[in-house]
């Protein structure tokens, strides 16, 4: 689909890839091209082969059949260098900046200058690094160090270094993932100013709203198979989810509206350093609270310290009227409270151990006698849980690294709910996750507030906060500066809280 | 190589490298395929089994623990001395297993509160052990003359079987129960293959990793016991290479060194292909050094391959 009188300005086409692993067909003969100055989207669910393709294109993995053209000359990536030196650079959602050392060094890393070809020439590196920073109009110190930095400015350095020379075509791989509001903000304005400079951006997300902002072209696959590629002004949104899962998704179920809500946890007072300042809140059982905010305003600090995962300096809690002073994860669980961590890979799951154990990790308490497991009520445990939240995996003994992200992440949220919580919060629970995942979380996390559950869920991405919640808490500075009813309430009056400076000793109550 | 083909070579080699080496010592040595000297291996080998079994714990947790020889050395000439000094062999020997409790639960303290790799904390330990077996002997071994305790550990046994063979296999089976059957077994995987993941779920990590160090303690306890038996004395450098031969153990048995997978029943293997090839290399008067080497070489080729199996996946 590609308009025949801009040949010229192709400058990446993959024709007819198939790439299989065994017992699968990753890809099958897709072929997908980006031209100087585009953002070409790319969109699909989890395991629908984007990042097989994106692995070719960075010359990761060798297609079994098609074949590369850059700039009109057949080529053969064998290595990830292969695709540098052509220019092609790949930006992965795991950042690979070393935070051992500092940005200027990371940005010329392999291509550091020399001065008489053994000493490292210092002020001609940070020169140098400061050139490339400012020249992308990024706000940084070339010698600040890594570890200094948000993630939103690592992904910034991650990118530097791909534009250490201006590359012909750049990859971004679900950048905004781990993102606050603003971040995004500057990482689009540098996608902007990328793609002006001529630039051909292949942009991986699952964010509606960032394709719409961005692209220019979107291309969607599902199951390996090339479904569309089209101008961004030929999709509506439903258009472009149905073309994503072959199938038209209720992605909004009705909030249910819980009246005679009793108070499940109430948190007063709780602080820790400067992160988590003077917090009261009430959540109540059979509501869903949002909480919104920019990142670093202290949402997950907040939960951590509800979940027993960290101790509070000051401030109580009040579970069911009794006094809740979890001082580890098991307490909490033992009394009925459940975390979901916001990064599965890192917090919430073990992927090297199966969907079983993993299930299990939680429970082992109860599934034991004086400490003796009984594998059966393991197994069960597993089984049950699996087939409630749908974990499409061949067996619950098989390893949670093999399973998709969406898959993964009902692991993930599957052995807390089987603690049987009485509070659940969730900690992000759909980054990363593809849409039909999405809509089936939401529907469970509105099921748990329908069956009685206080739920509070924290996320980056405003419309989900709008769309589950029945109230929401937006916090900045380390407070709540507000909490509003879920009907009324919009992106900016959400957005406008976020920003709100609190003045010290004016903690905003609920 | 082909990851999946050093799979299969690491999953395959326990077994067939304890065939080849039971053929080719039984070929190479008369004296090797025969009752006797399988019952000397199996005494032998005691001391080995239990550390090892220990050591699959410890790796399993992602620590290591390089003090046991020189631990070993220390308990025995106690053990040794507690007796010369009039001490019944009972005593002496429970207590002897208390203090070694107490040197790995030390050593897990230090690890876990003091954020310190396992292997300097060890390292230290086994500076610490080697001088103070020293200073408590001036470099002289101290027999042991209470017969009592020599022949219970050494030539008396239960059901016509030798009784370190017993404890051996009773320390196997609790092993294997322990860590397949039970919550504490099921949970030093979670905090060995992600200790973030498993704190967040509810497992006491901390409490988890000081546990196992103190059940290596108990094991390396009863393992300098059933030692200072055989050897009839306590001496300082009474098991020059017990710590090599049970990671070596341990590795052979496919373990992963960066922690979240080992298998007792594998680590038995590896033990035992290891004490063959001790009782072989002895029958064969394989130079000391040479028997280093060897060992050296094994343990290196086992990780190498372990690293080459596990492929992408750390």
């Amino acid at each position: 689909m590609t308009s025949p009188h801009r040949q010229s300005s192709l400058r990446l086409v993959l024709t007819g890839i198939t790439k299989r692993f065994p017992g699968v067909t990753a890809l099958d003969d897709v072929s997908f091209d980006v031209r100087a100055g585009e953002v070409h989207a790319f969109m699909g669910e989890n395991g629908a082969g984007k990042s097989t393709l994106m692995k070719i294109g960075a010359g990761i993995h060798k297609p079994d059949a098609g074949h590369i053209e850059v700039e009109g000359a057949r080529v053969t990536l064998g290595s990830p260098s292969d695709a540098t030196d052509l220019g092609i650079h790949t930006v992965f959602q795991e950042l690979t900046v070393l935070d051992n050392l500092d940005v200027g060094q990371n940005i010329l890393i392999g291509q550091e200058p020399m001065r008489g070809g053994v000493w490292l020439d210092r002020v001609a590196l940070y020169r140098e690094a400061q050139a490339v920073l400012d020249r992308l109009d990024i706000k940084l110190d070339a010698r600040a160090p890594i570890r200094t930095l948000s993630t939103g400015q690592r992904q910034m350095v991650e990118i530097a270094r791909a534009c250490g020379e201006t590359p012909k075509v750049l990859v971004l791989d679900e950048p905004t993932s781990s993102l606050g509001r603003q971040e995004e903000e500057l990482l689009f304005a540098l996608v902007d100013r990328l793609r002006a400079d001529g630039v051909g951006i292949v942009y991986i997300t699952h964010r509606m709203s960032e394709v719409f902002r961005l692209a220019d072209r979107i291309t969607v696959l599902r199951d390996g198979k090339h479904v569309v590629t089209a101008p961004r002004a030929d999709f509506t949104r439903e258009a472009l989810i149905a073309a994503m899962v072959g199938r038209s998704v209720d992605e909004r179920p009705s909030g249910s509206a819980v009246e005679d809500l009793h108070v499940a946890l109430r948190v007063e007072g709780l602080a820790r350093g400067s992160v988590v300042r003077d917090v009261s809140f009430d959540l109540h059982a059979g509501e869903v609270l949002g909480v919104a905010g920019l990142m670093g305003a202290g949402r997950t600090e907040l939960a951590r310290l509800m979940a027993g995962v960290d101790a509070a300096d000051s401030g109580q809690m009040h579970l069911f009227g009794e006094p809740f002073a979890p001082g580890n994860v098991a307490d909490a669980i033992a009394a009925g409270v459940a975390y979901l961590p916001e990064d599965r890979k890192t917090q919430g799951l073990i992927l090297s151990l199966s969907v079983a154990d993993n299930i299990a990790l939680p429970n082992l308490g109860r599934l034991s006698r004086s400490g003796i497991l009984s594998m059966t009520k393991l197994r069960e445990l597993a089984t049950i849980w699996s087939a409630k939240l749908g974990i499409r995996a061949a067996s619950p003994q098989v390893a949670v690294d093999t399973l998709s992200g969406g898959n993964q992440q009902k692991v993930a949220i599957a052995k807390w709910l089987a603690t049987e919580p009485k509070v659940i919060l969730l900690d992000e629970p759909t980054r990363g996750v593809d849409v039909g995942a999405k809509a089936e979380i939401y529907a469970l996390i509105r099921d748990l507030a329908a069956q009685g559950a206080a739920v509070m869920v924290i996320s980056s991405e405003l419309p989900e906060v709008l769309q589950i919640s029945d109230r929401i808490a937006v916090m900045a500075h380390g407070r709540i500066a507000g909490i509003v009813p879920a009907e009324g309430a919009t992106e900016e009056s959400l957005l406008d809280l976020a920003f709100t400076e609190v003045q010290d000793g004016q903690g905003v109550a609920a | 190589m082909n990851q999946s083909v050093a799979k299969l070579l690491r999953d395959v080699m326990p077994y067939l490298g304890l065939v080849l080496l039971v053929g080719y010592f039984s070929f190479s040595s008369e004296f090797f395929f025969n009752a006797r000297n399988f019952e000397r291996l199996a005494t032998d080998s005691a001391t080995l089994m239990l550390v090892a079994f220990g050591m699959t714990l410890v790796i399993l947790i992602g620590e290591i623990d390089l003090s046991v020889s020189a631990v070993v050395g220390l308990l025995s000439v106690v053990l040794a001395q507690m007796m010369v000094a009039g001490l019944a062999w009972p005593i002496a020997m429970v207590l002897v297993i208390v203090l070694s409790v107490a040197i790995g639960t030390m050593n897990g303290v230090i690890t876990v509160y003091g954020q310190i790799p396992s292997f300097i904390v060890t390292l230290g330990m086994l500076a610490i052990a080697t001088g103070l077996a020293f200073v408590f002997t001036g470099s002289v071994s101290v027999a042991i003359l209470q017969y009592d305790f020599l022949d219970l550990f050494y030539s008396d046994q239960i059901f016509g079987l030798p009784i370190p063979l017993i404890i051996v296999t009773l320390a196997f089976l609790t092993c294997v129960g322990l860590l397949n059957r039970t919550r504490f077994g099921r949970e030093l995987f979670a905090v060995g293959a992600n200790m973030e993941a498993a704190r967040l779920s509810g497992v006491p990590v901390k409490q988890r990793k000081v546990t196992v160090f103190a059940i290596m303690g108990l094991l390396v306890g009863v393992g300098a016991v059933l030692s200072a038996a055989r050897l009839g004395n306590g001496a300082p450098g009474s098991s020059p290479t017990l710590t090599l031969d049970a990671i070596a153990a341990v590795i052979i048995g496919g373990a992963s060194l960066f922690g979240g997978w080992a298998s007792v029943v594998r680590t038995l293997l590896g033990a035992l292909l290891i004490a063959v090839l001790n009782n072989g290399m002895v029958l064969l008067n394989v130079n000391i050094d040479a028997q280093y080497i060897v060992k050296g070489v094994i343990i290196l080729f086992a990780v190498v391959l372990e690293r080459l199996a596990s492929g992408a996946r750390s």
